[in-house]
């Protein structure tokens, strides 16, 4: 396993080899902002949408910021260009709940308002998702500390 | 001495290889002067950005060159590759290597790069100047001759090629309707000197059942199977005399009959002829009609022997080694210098046909990958060899720079230049050079 192949492969938007890297890398590295941020899109991509959120409460918990202040083209962030992909082909296997789950997830990424109203849409049906629950509260508080910001 | 970065920076600053290195996330963090020249980006514009936004090639997402050594943990060397520049993409070669930290962990990659842009169009260009539709030939008379069939292409005028035998006249024949108009249509090869003469009437104007003993069935001749083509006619002049009026009618209106059969049938053609015979005397001894000459002579081809033309020897040299490497799956990519000396004076009487026999022979004789010597040639090679040795270069050296020597020599050959320059170990092209450099004109 190797960080930066992991990352070449992100780069590169193969998902599925990115995340067996970076899986991988994040056991020996568990704190590691930059692999958690990459592995939530490859989760999210790869359709393993509970791994993603776990991870994402995790590191929104952690520094909520190292994932709103994510750029596109700074930071390589794709979620640009994986919402454009989703709202205009539409095409997916996720229910509505995990929709609204996907979007919220990836627009924290582009826009924390945004994001937030999409967790919030998810938790009328996953109210019990203690991860879901954990993350809508950390950006509730980060959204009341910084209104006139987001 | 340790060296410090600053020095590491003059130093990789000072060579002439692009050099850049990324971060374990793949951002560029060092650009050096040769990467800013090939590029035309400033190290201050691309630094801190990811390499993939700055090259923007299709490679970046298939087979990024670190990730090909992260994969296979083993360094790239030389492999071609191409690279965005500010104004265009030029083809690169590069060598890739990942970079570790102190725990072994792969923290960044480094590429250096050649920017190959002037060779590869070197490489086209010697490709346009010295392959034509196969034939290989970097020499003015060879250049020459493929401007004059590209020139040609668009008529259908019957062509002459003449040369000696070996020099290639079918692939001239060949090049010729692949340049013409014609070239999707039927392209008809006939050697009309393997034909007895009671055959290649048939052969070439077809014949009726019962027309002679083994004509069993109808059957087309190669002007009936070329019509709208081209048929090619080697050895021209080998065809008998009363044939030679059929031909020359066929020239004229485009009519014949099949042998045995008195219905006129018509064909469209164009006819490219060559002989490798004296054709001037086949003229005057009677053995080809000059009427026939003249209509198959509207555009003469001379193909010049090898001797004529020596700097062909080499390219075609590299072009056989080419060849046998993929026919033998060895390879063998050069010969020492004094092979090619040897080559290089050899008068060639077999021509390129010779040459390809000798390459192939010294080729078999060659072990895998290394390079091929005198005493792989034939032995009448290394004998010559033997011989310039013990007496030929320093006569040879003397006739050269004297011009008394030098007509001595003449006057013994009864002025033939094509022996004069086969025992002075040149070419008759040098040997004319040589002669007006002493102010000899004949």
């Amino acid at each position: 396993m190797s960080e930066m192949l992991g990352n070449q492969y992100f780069m590169a938007r193969k998902y599925l080899l990115a995340e067996s890297e970076l899986a991988a890398c994040l056991e020996e590295y568990p704190h590691s902002k930059s692999i958690k941020r990459k592995l939530i899109v490859c989760y999210a991509q790869n359709g393993n949408l509970n791994k993603a959120l776990e991870l994402f409460s995790s590191l929104i918990n952690q520094d909520i910021e190292f994932i709103i202040n994510a750029d596109p083209i700074i930071d390589d962030c794709p979620c640009e260009e994986i919402i454009d992909e989703l709202e205009k082909h539409r095409e997916h296997n996720y229910s509505a709940a995990e929709y609204d789950l996907f979007l919220g997830i990836v627009w924290l990424f582009c826009n924390a308002k945004t994001s937030l109203k999409y967790l919030r849409k998810a938790a009328k049906t996953l109210h019990n998702n203690k991860f879901l629950n954990s993350s809508i509260n950390c950006l509730e508080e980060y959204y009341n500390s910084n209104a006139q910001s987001v | 001495m340790a060296v410090n970065d600053k020095l590491k920076d003059h130093i990789l600053d000072s060579i002439a290889e692009g050099v850049f290195t990324v971060d374990k996330d793949f951002r560029i963090n060092f650009f050096n002067k040769a990467a800013e020249k090939i590029t035309g980006y400033a190290s201050d514009e691309v630094v801190g950005k990811f390499c993939k936004h700055v090259f923007k090639t299709e490679m970046c997402y298939l087979d990024c060159p670190i990730s090909l050594v992260l994969k296979s943990k083993k360094n790239l060397y030389d492999f071609d590759s191409s690279i965005h520049t500010i104004d265009r993409t030029k083809p690169i070669k590069l060598n890739a290597a990942v970079l570790y930290n102190e725990k072994e962990d792969p923290c960044g990659g480094l590429i250096t790069f050649r920017d190959q842009s002037e060779i590869e169009i070197l490489r086209k260009y010697y490709s346009e100047t010295t392959q034509f539709h196969g034939i290989i030939g970097h020499s003015k008379s060879m250049k020459e001759i493929f401007s004059l069939i590209k020139e040609i292409s668009d008529s259908k005028a019957p062509v002459f090629i003449t040369g000696e035998s070996g020099t290639g006249k079918e692939m001239v024949a060949n090049a010729i309707q692949k340049e013409s108009t014609r070239k999707k249509e039927k392209f008809i090869l006939v050697n009309c000197s393997v034909f007895p003469d009671n055959l290649l009437a048939s052969e070439l104007f077809g014949h009726v059942k019962g027309a002679f003993t083994d004509a069993i069935k109808d059957r087309p001749g190669r002007f009936e199977l070329a019509d709208k083509g081209t048929i090619f006619l080697d050895e021209v002049a080998e065809i008998p005399p009363q044939m030679q009026l059929k031909l020359l009618r066929v020239l004229q209106e485009g009519t014949f009959e099949r042998v045995g059969e008195s219905v006129t049938r018509s064909t469209d053609v164009r006819i490219i002829a060559a002989t490798n015979i004296h054709i001037e005397n086949a003229l005057s001894e009677g053995q080809f009609r000059e009427d026939l000459y003249y209509r198959l002579n509207v555009i003469p081809i001379e193909i010049p022997p090898l001797r004529d033309r020596i700097e062909d020897v080499i390219p075609l040299v590299k072009h056989f080694l080419e060849k046998f490497s993929i026919i033998y799956k060895k390879e063998i990519v050069e010969m020492d210098d004094n092979v090619y000396d040897i080559l290089t004076s050899y008068h060639w009487p077999g021509n390129i046909r010779e040459l390809e026999n000798v390459i192939e022979y010294a080729f078999v004789r060659s072990s895998p990958g290394e390079r091929i010597k005198i005493a792989k040639l034939p032995r009448h090679f290394r004998e010559q060899k033997r011989e310039r040795s013990v007496s030929g270069n320093g006569n040879y050296e003397k006739s050269i720079n004297n011009k008394d020597d030098l007509l001595v020599l003449l006057d013994k050959n009864r002025w033939n230049k094509t022996e004069t320059a086969k025992e002075l170990g040149v070419g008759r092209t040098t040997l004319w050079r040589i002669l007006k450099k002493h102010g000899v004109e004949f």
